[in-house]
């Protein structure tokens, strides 16, 4: 498997009046092609921020400060605007949070896909509403739904067409940030099987990130857990289920009741997500942590390989 | 303690100037129709649905904050909808509500102490010196400790946590017996949730509470409940003890519900059973609402509307159980 996307000691920080805010804080990870990585975390654990940074979407008082980015052997943080323009859509896409309800109002969905289809391409008019058609077709949305307003669509209609758009030059790459929420659950399953059918009969690599673990276990490969803009471990989707390393995967992974199986209790993890202007010394995590001695309020732990594959940042296993 | 009894809010809808003219008569929104179910005290009692299943109108009618179109509600014995003036403020006394957006429950110009402290000012309960100690000591139950710290913070100042806790504080401040919860963790993040969750449960052993817990979420009302009603479309489909209907749901739309709820177990997947959608006038209420979207439907479900039937301590609404 060849590595499609690989990002090297990503620091993305916003300069505030109240502080630097380090919202990805020295991020390294892969993305396999045809693999589907779950980037998952809490609010403010900078998994947005890092999708934001690979397509060049960040904006002041945010900055890449340092690392690298490398797509297909190129460095996406050396390239030149307009050549960062022809990576943008065209072979990374993004269905960005809450962008269902983001649609033109005023605008009929064929108009809408047209549009960014015509803007990306060089394609006519004629040819511009026969890609949508098939995109439509792809995101199993019937053509009819064209001439419609997003308003006359449901939640999980308007996500299939927003995929759609996202999908019309048939990236390389696509990023789902929250893709399920405020879907009910029969929508929601709907739209991860149509990603993971995606994955499987086009070859589409995909990131998806969420705060639900739940739906990450559905259709991804690979997860990788983020804390307070680190990647505090990241395995495949088997292994962070069955062999949870870091403490907070733990938490995280107990803190999702589950309608199957016997009832068991939730684990109760104390404490707030961290303040990213003043971070604790030593580990993030160590306020709340049950395992932490020492060292761990004093010394940020390195990355440590587990396994294969199987990576943790925890000076548990050092 | 509460008794709901055929229940039913229709909405109209509007109708233009020609249909007006035309003596047209306006379609309805059925929200609830017809609805009847009994919450004993001590229960935590989850009402379960997706958007649009009437389960927030439901919740907004037994905290009368709605009017119905018709049907009877009960509390502790009481119609409820019968009482005027200053009886239904005794009754708003021993029902309260925590509802999804910890945010804009808050007045964002009053600090936490005033927050706290309306409800009390309101039924002139106690003097300002009584009430700080009061507020403390709830603020230490919601596990807000220093009290002293919140106090004088405003609600912008706390994490969503946090406001969800104020906003239960607030809730439990006037000692209610009975609470409805409308979705009170889905804005928080996972590890936020469990920590409510948990207090929720702490609060209802120390202040002796009943809890209506509406969500749409199966596995965090599996959690919680000991009871379940399964709503769809403005009626309750199915109800029973939860780890019953967990184990073996009846009701065709509990059993799609059951198998397309993500577990966070990789090797246990979710599954659907083909799209059906037969073509369904929203507003012709005729047959069984779950209709359109049932692998299992008949013809009789078309026409007729089957009644909820008891069987084993459970109930379901469907013509597979006679």
């Amino acid at each position: 498997m060849s590595s499609l996307l690989e990002i090297h000691c990503l620091k993305t920080y916003y300069f505030t009046e109240m502080g630097t805010i380090k919202a990805v804080n020295n991020v390294s990870i892969t993305l396999d092609k045809g693999e589907c990585l779950g980037l998952a975390g809490e609010s403010g654990c900078g998994k947005s921020t890092l999708a934001l940074s690979v397509l060049r979407l960040i904006k002041p008082p945010g900055r890449i400060i340092d690392g690298r980015i490398i797509f297909n052997g190129i460095d996406l943080l050396s390239l030149k605007p307009e050549d960062m323009r022809k990576i943008r859509w065209h072979k990374i896409s993004m269905v960005f949070q809450g962008s269902m309800n983001a649609l033109n109002p005023v605008h009929t969905i064929r108009d809408q896909i047209v549009e960014a289809i015509i803007t990306h391409t060089n394609y006519s008019r004629g040819e511009a509403e026969r890609k949508a058609a098939s995109l439509l077709n792809l995101v199993e949305l019937d053509s009819s739904i064209l001439k419609r307003y997003p308003h006359e669509l449901s939640g999980g209609m308007r996500q299939r067409a927003l995929i759609a758009m996202a999908l019309a030059c048939d990236p390389e790459i696509l990023i789902a940030d929250e893709p399920t929420t405020a879907l009910d659950v029969v929508t929601q399953a709907r739209i991860l099987m149509l990603l993971k059918d995606l994955q499987r009969q086009y070859g589409l690599s995909i990131v998806i990130i969420s705060h639900d673990l739940s739906i990450l276990a559905q259709i991804c490969d690979k997860i990788a857990i983020m804390y307070a803009g680190k990647i505090v471990e990241c395995a495949s989707v088997e292994t962070i289920y069955e062999k949870p390393a870091h403490p907070y995967t733990r938490a995280l992974i107990n803190a999702f009741p589950s309608v199957r199986g016997p009832k068991r209790p939730l684990s109760i993890l104390r404490g707030e997500p961290p303040n990213l202007i003043s971070l604790p010394p030593g580990c993030p995590f160590h306020p709340r942590c049950s395992l932490a001695h020492e060292i761990c309020y004093e010394v940020e732990p390195e990355i440590i390989q587990l396994s294969q594959g199987h990576y943790v940042t925890c000076h548990l296993y050092k | 303690m509460l008794k709901v009894v055929h229940l039913s809010k229709f909405f109209a809808l509007r109708r233009t100037l020609i249909q007006y003219l035309k003596g047209e008569k306006p379609k309805y929104i059925r929200a609830v129709d017809d609805v009847s179910f009994e919450i004993k005290k001590g229960e935590t009692v989850g009402l379960v649905g997706e958007s649009g299943s009437g389960k927030t109108t439901l919740a907004r009618l037994i905290l009368r904050l709605l009017e119905p179109t018709s049907g009877e509600i009960f509390f502790e014995g009481q119609n409820i909808l019968s009482l005027k003036g200053k009886d239904v403020k005794e009754i708003r006394r021993k029902m309260q509500m925590v509802f999804q957006d910890p945010y804009s429950a808050l007045n964002p110009r009053l600090t936490i102490q005033k927050i706290i402290e309306e409800p009390l000012v309101v039924h002139g309960l106690y003097s300002p010196k009584e009430r700080v100690e009061i507020i403390k000591g709830m603020l230490k139950s919601v596990g807000l400790n220093p009290p002293e710290l919140f106090l004088n913070k405003y609600p912008h100042e706390l994490s969503g946590g946090q406001r969800q806790r104020v906003v239960i504080c607030r809730a439990l401040i006037l000692n209610p017996s009975f609470i409805v919860m409308d979705e009170p963790v889905s804005l928080l993040d996972a590890t936020v949730r469990t920590q409510i969750l948990d207090l929720v449960l702490k609060l209802k052993e120390e202040f002796n509470l009943t809890y209506l817990f509406i969500t749409h979420d199966l596995a965090l009302a599996r959690y919680i409940c000991n009871r379940l009603l399964v709503m769809y479309r403005g009626k309750i489909v199915e109800t029973g003890e939860t780890e019953q209907i967990i184990s073996e749901p009846f009701h065709p739309y509990t059993k799609m519900l059951m198998l397309a709820v993500p577990v966070p177990n990789p090797f246990i997947k979710i599954s659907l059973p083909p799209k059906i959608d037969k073509l369904a006038d929203a507003f012709i209420y005729q047959g069984c609402r779950f209709y359109p979207r049932c692998p299992d439907a008949t013809h009789l479900c078309q026409t007729e509307e089957p009644p909820l039937v008891e069987i084993d301590g459970r109930a379901v609404s469907c013509w597979k159980y006679k």
